[in-house]
Formats: C-alpha cells, structure tokens, sequence
C-alpha cells in the first residue's frame, strides 16, 4: 500500500471513529431524577415540624402522625428565555410511627405520592440540550407506590424532659425505594406510566445535634447537622450536589390546652430552616431551581 | 387459622427475647430486603393467641390493653421457595410454562398498623415489601398458580409499597356483644352481634369478602391459589391484588350480608386502575350464613359478581381475525399488553366495555376444635378475558386442614386439597387458534380440565417460626392435555411477630 493511500485509509477510519463518537453527543441527553422532596419531618411526638421538642419521658410510649404537603413548581429548569416546570405539582401524604423509652424516641416514616405531574411531555421536552421527561403519578396511574423509607432515632442527652436547655443527638437512615429516572417511551411498547422524581435510588444518612427548652411559657428547639448524599441531585451539570448542611431555630409561647404534663399545647411563632449544599456554576448548562 | 385453640400464655423472658429478634430480623427485612418481591392480596390469618406478637407482650406487662385497643402493630415475614422439575409436553407457545427444571420464589415482610380514631372509626395501613420470581413468567397454569403470594408486577429487587390503606366505621345496632381479638387489620374490641360496618379506602376485596377461616392465607396454610379462594372469582384489583372502593356488611345475628363497589384496572393484568367508579368498576354481593353443627362452627356463603370492565371477548377476537387477518396480535402495537402471535387473534383489537358475571358457593364446616373442611366452586361466564385475577372460568376445590394436638404439636399445621378448573369453550377456541390471554397461550389447545392436589406440613419452632414442606401434582396446565403433568415441591418459612 501507497503512503497516500494508508494516509487516506487512516483519515476515512478517524473521520468514522469520530463521527461515530461524537454522533450521540450531538443529540439531546435525558435528565436523571432524584429524590425531589426533601422535606423531612420530625419524628412524630417530636412536637415540632423538622426537630425534637427532646422531651420524651416515662415508659413505654409512642404516637402515629399523618401529615400531608403541596409543592408548587418544585422542579423548574431554564435557559435563556426558555423554561420547563420538570415538576410542576406534587402532593406527598407522610405516614409516621414512633415509639418513646425514656429519653429515647425510635421512628419509621413512609412517604406515599399522591400525585407529581409536570410540563414535559411524555416523549421528551428539550431544554439547554438536555431531555426532560416529566412523572405523572397519581391515584389511578399509581396506586400503591411509597417512595424512601426513614428510620431513626432521637435521643435526649443532657437535661430532663422540661428543662430549660437539653442537648439531643438524632440520626436517619433513607432506604432507597421508587422510581428515580423517568425514561422515553419505545415505539411500539405498551405505554408506561412515568414515574420519577421519588428517589436518589442510593441509602442516605443523616446526623444531628438537637437542641430544646423550656422557660417559663415559652418554648424553642433548633438543630444543626448534615445530610449525607452520594448522589449529584442535579438534572442537568452545574446545579447543586452532594450532602447538605442542616440548620433550624424554632421559638414561640406554649399555650396548653388541657391540664397535666402530657396535654397537648400550641406553640406560635417562627420556624425557620435551611440546607446548604456546595454548588459549581457553569453558563452553557441549563440551570434548575427548587421552590417549595 | 382454625378457630378453637384459643389460650394466651405468659410469655417468659427467652421466648420475649426470641421473639424481639424474629422481630428485628423481620424488620429489617421489610427494609433492607435484597432479594425478589411478589405479595399477594389475601388478608393475614389472625395470630395464634399462645405464639409471640408484641401486642401481647406489651398487654403481659401492663402496657397496653389488648382487649380495648386504640392501636396495634402487627408484622409478618413470608420465605417460599419451589422447584419444578422438567416435564414432558407436545408443543409449547409464547405464553406456556416451561417445561425445562426451573425454581421460583416470593418474599414478603408485611406490618399492620391499625389506629382507633373515635367510637366505631378505625384506620388501618400495611406497607410492605415482596420480591418473586414465578415460574416461567407467570405463564402457563390457569386455576392453579402455584403460589398464591406471586403478583403480576413482581420483580427480583425488592419492592416496597402500599398495600392497604383504609377507614373501617362500624355502628352498632345491639343483639349483644361480641368480641374481636386483636390481629393483624383487627382491633380488639367488643361490637355489637347485630352491626352495620363500612370500609371504605384502598384494601383487597379478600379483606371483606370468602371470608373463609380454614384456608385463605397462603402464609400459614396451602400455598396454591386454587384452595385461597375462588380461582374463577375475575374480582377487579391492580396487579398486586388490591383495589379503591367501599364495602357495606350487615351482621345480623347468624347472617352476614356484604356489597362493596371497587376499582377495576385501566387495562386487563395492569397496575394503574380506573377511579371512575360511576363506569367501570366490579360490584360484588355476599351472603353468609353462620351455623354449628354438633357444637363445630361451620359456614355457607353465596357470591355474586358482576363487572363492568373494558376487556376483549373471545368471539369478537375471533371474528375480528377472521374478518381481517392483518388485525392479529403483532400488529397490535402499543395495545398489545401480552406476548404477540402474528397468526392469531388478539383481544386488543375489541377491548370495549363489558360485562362479566360469576355466582360461587362456599361452605366450611370444622370437624372437632382442630380439623376443618371446605369446599368451594364457582361459575364465571367466561365470555371475555380475565381483567385481574386469573385465567378460569369455571373452578372447584376441596379441602382439610388440620392441626397437630393430636400428637402433641398444636402449633404445626397440614392439609390436604384438591383442585379444578374449566375454561369455557370459546375461550377454548381462542387459545387453539393460538390465542393468547394474561396467563395462558400454548400456540394450540387440546381442552381439558385443570387439576391439582396439594399437601403441605407446617412445623411450628419458636413460637412464632413456621416451617413448611409443600408438595403440588398439577396435571392439564394451561387447560391442555397435551402438556403435562407437572410436580412442583416447595418450602416455606413463616415468621410472624
């Protein structure tokens, strides 16, 4: 063979190579789900939103909590003037079960979608070179489905259970359960419901420092810990990932409505809570954004 | 469970410990399952009053007043492992078992919570987890699916999910009271004879419904779907077993009488229902007379069920290809929910909506405290398709259960049943012209009955461990003389807490 010839020969196998390399990336990559909601209640009789009121106490006890919450546009991505609510609704109803043994609390919540719908259509919508396809799990279309199961503890360390300062420490694992990713429809197969959006599909963790008290008729409680996340929850490059840090202060007058140490009381007043996760930017990537 | 054996124990502190750890061990393999899942839809059997549950443990310590209960929390851990050796048959089609040796498993860990929310209102939710691999897909056996823990949707990686939530009010209208024990989806409490009781929600209509105490819970007695409950009753449910809907139950006295209204699914075999209860749905009535007989309880149930579903007949499938061959199975598409054969007719081309009927009988009668019998039949139109249970359309089956006090082991368990099933004819038709349907689909069909018989012994170790050897003779699957017969053995553990 000619030099030329093997020059040739070389340049047609490299041109192939590399339009085959380069072919998919040329088009639309499907977005990857994740464990969209976040919001991880306190453990019931914990007698806060997100914390421990830490004031266990006595034997053998415990309590059952049925909560339910809406999210609003939870999931949007956008790119210039182009935008997709990826998840546009979601109604979560969360079944909680705790047991209390002196300053010990054990919990087990199992979330349950109600329904999570978004704007992508079923065969893809296109945002920033990036395919979205959006859940569409309701009732009917889903009608048993529970997504990640949370077990843990909270325990009380330092003071008694109406002390003016005690200190607790509280763990959770997350066992990974439902649907993660939404896929394309293959032509020519039965349609599939869409679900996603319900899991990271990995185990998780989480570790806090509690704090709670009681002074006179006004209560507090706060907490500052970390979420452990092995997955990159985000859709597209460049949005936030990884574990998260955990804050939240909570304060108000307790006004009991019956009499004795166990009768239930309202609290009123602020509640505030946060994460913080490490973030890295990048211009050509279509950017997503959580509401709540 | 058989009625009868009815004595509580006190519990010592080694069998509190044991049981703690069956019951951590159950637990975490509700959550840390790895292997297969499958569940099925039959209601728990209630607790042996002398094994370990905690509700005792927590009454035997003054914790808890399991006579008057606002709450209980039950649980339950199911192992079932089968074998199939090789078998002989002429012909096989896309949808027929196997007749290569194959095994087959369903793991289930299960907890029942239940919740007293005011006087008469009760609430109960069990989630749990199954994984399962059936035999040859699920493919194949028509009224005597081996296993009735299996599900349509099941997968080897565990699946955790939903399987009853529901609201039960019951109002009493006197003749005197009657207790209920505390069991898994049973409060304990004291009701009146005479009482009306809704449940409305998400529940399976077994919870309701053939109610039968000697064999309906494939945990603790056969394993075979043909002796849980009537293997030609085409109730509506999603593919796990389980549907919305309400259920009213009037006890008066000696009689029973039950209607309930429930969800049937968006598509025949599927997971998604159709909530519009107002055009789709699956009505269900039931009589019950109660009676005894020499001082030995017994029952009679009548059942009717009357669906309106949007499923294929076989005569307009078949007319359907004849008309036009092109309008077969593989040209189905996206219709198509089963396997496709290109030379057959397929009901995806004339699912419309359709009514189904079936009346079915149940009696039970208990011998002495410790062995019972039953006997049930059933007789479905068997016009259209299976849309949620199984493929029959006729079936009977008879059976005795026994516990061992006999020789002095009143906590095992063993039984002895047999089994048939019938298609119609025109279903026939549609299978040998290479048909297919959820289950079944051989290429070809020459018709016979399906039959079965099972005997199964259950050891009791620990209280609260049951181990199980189960032998199953199964000849005709699929409806077909020339497949078969097939010997299937099996194992199961049973752990309950």
């Amino acid at each position: 063979m000619r030099s030329s010839d093997a020059l040739r020969a070389l340049t047609t196998a490299a041109t192939f190579l590399a339009a085959t390399y380069l072919a998919p990336r040329a088009e639309a990559q499907l977005a990857r789900g994740f464990a969209l909601e976040r919001l991880y209640q306190s453990a019931p009789g914990g007698g806060w939103v997100v914390m421990d009121a830490l004031d266990m106490r006595g034997g053998l006890g415990g309590a059952v909590a049925l909560t339910t919450g809406y999210a609003a546009n939870p999931l949007r991505v956008s790119q210039g003037s182009q935008a997709l609510a990826v998840v546009s609704d979601e109604a979560f109803v969360d079944f909680g079960f705790a047991i209390t043994w002196d300053r010990l609390r054990l919990y087990l919540n199992l979330d349950a979608p109600l329904a999570i719908d978004g704007d992508a259509t079923s065969a893809g919508t296109h945002v920033g070179g990036y395919t979205f396809v959006s859940p569409s799990v309701g009732l009917g279309s889903s009608p048993d489905p529970l997504t990640d199961a949370r077990v843990g503890f909270d325990v009380r360390l330092l003071g008694g259970p109406t002390s003016p300062f005690r200190l607790g420490l509280g763990a959770q694992l997350l066992i990974p359960n439902g649907a993660r990713s939404c896929f394309l429809p293959v032509p020519g197969d039965p349609p599939v419901v869409p679900a996603c959006y319900e899991t990271d599909g990995t185990y998780r963790g989480m570790l806090r420092a509690l704090f709670a008290g009681d002074i006179g008729g006004f209560t507090y409680a706060g907490q500052l810990g970390v979420h452990i996340r092995p997955l990159d929850d985000a859709p597209v490059p460049g949005s936030p990932q990884g574990s998260e840090l955990l804050f939240g202060a909570a304060a108000g007058p307790k006004i009991a409505l019956g009499r004795g140490a166990s009768a239930p009381a309202l609290i009123v007043g602020p509640r505030c809570s946060a994460r913080r996760r490490s973030a890295r930017s990048s211009a050509r990537s279509p950017r997503a954004s959580r509401g709540s | 469970m058989l009625p009868g054996l009815s004595f509580r124990h006190r519990p010592c502190r080694a069998r509190a410990w044991r049981g703690v750890a069956i019951a951590a061990g159950a637990l975490a393999g509700i959550l840390l399952a790895t292997s297969s899942a499958h569940a099925q839809a039959a209601p728990p059997a209630g607790h042996q009053d002398e094994a370990f549950d905690f509700m005792n443990l927590l009454a035997h310590h003054d914790l808890h007043d399991i006579s008057q209960e606002s709450w209980n929390a039950y649980g339950q851990f199911t192992s079932i492992e089968q074998w199939k050796p090789a078998f002989s048959a002429r012909y096989s089609g896309e949808q027929s078992l196997g007749t290569a040796a194959e095994g087959s498993f369903t793991e289930t860990a299960t907890l029942f919570f239940g919740l007293r929310l005011w006087h008469g209102g009760e609430a109960y939710f069990v989630p749990e987890v199954i994984s399962e691999l059936p035999l040859s897909g699920l493919h194949g056996i028509g009224g005597a699916i081996q296993n009735f823990e299996l599900q349509k949707t099941g997968s080897e990686t565990p699946q955790l999910y939903r399987s009853r939530t529901y609201l039960r009010q019951t109002f009493g209208l006197g003749g005197g009271p009657e207790e209920k024990e505390s069991d898994p989806m049973q409060l304990g409490t004291k009701v009146d004879k005479r009482r009306i009781v809704f449940t409305v929600g998400n529940f399976t209509i077994l919870d309701v419904f053939d109610r039968n105490s000697i064999s309906w819970d494939p945990r603790q007695t056969f394993l075979n779907m043909a002796f849980m409950t009537y293997a030609s009753w085409d109730f509506p449910s999603d593919a796990r077993g389980y549907s919305w809907g309400g259920a009213e139950e009037l006890y008066w006295d000696s009689w029973v009488f039950r209607l309930a209204r429930i969800t049937p699914p968006q598509r025949p075999n599927q997971l998604p229902l159709d909530l519009r209860l107002w055009e789709f749905y699956g009505d269900n009535v039931e009589i019950e007379h109660d009676h005894t007989i020499r001082g030995q309880a017994g029952a009679v149930r009548l059942l009717g069920y009357r669906n309106r579903v949007d499923t294929g007949r076989f005569a307009d499938a078949i007319a359907a290809f004849q008309g036009n061959q092109q309008e077969n199975a593989r040209s189905c598409g996206p219709r198509s929910d089963y396997l496709a054969n290109p030379n057959a007719p397929d009901l995806c081309w004339v699912r419309k909506p359709n009514v189904k009927l079936g009346i079915g009988l149940s009696v039970e009668q208990h011998f002495t405290e410790d062995i019972g019998v039953f006997a049930r039949g059933m007789f479905s139109d068997g016009q259209s398709e299976v849309d949620a249970f199984n493929a029959a359309d006729r079936s009977f089956s008879v059976g005795a259960v026994a516990k061992g006090s006999a020789w002095k082991r009143s906590f095992d368990v063993t039984g002895v049943g047999f089994g048939m099933s019938w298609i119609s004819s025109i279903h026939a038709q549609y299978l040998a012209m290479g048909g297919v349907d959820g289950f079944l689909g051989d290429g070809n069909l020459r018709q016979a009955a399906e039959g079965v018989v099972e005997g199964f012994y259950s050891v009791n170790l620990l209280d609260a461990i049951w181990v199980t050897a189960d032998y199953q003779f199964l000849w005709n699957p699929g409806y077909n003389a020339d497949r078969g017969p097939v010997n299937i053995f099996g194992g199961r553990v049973h752990a309950e807490f």
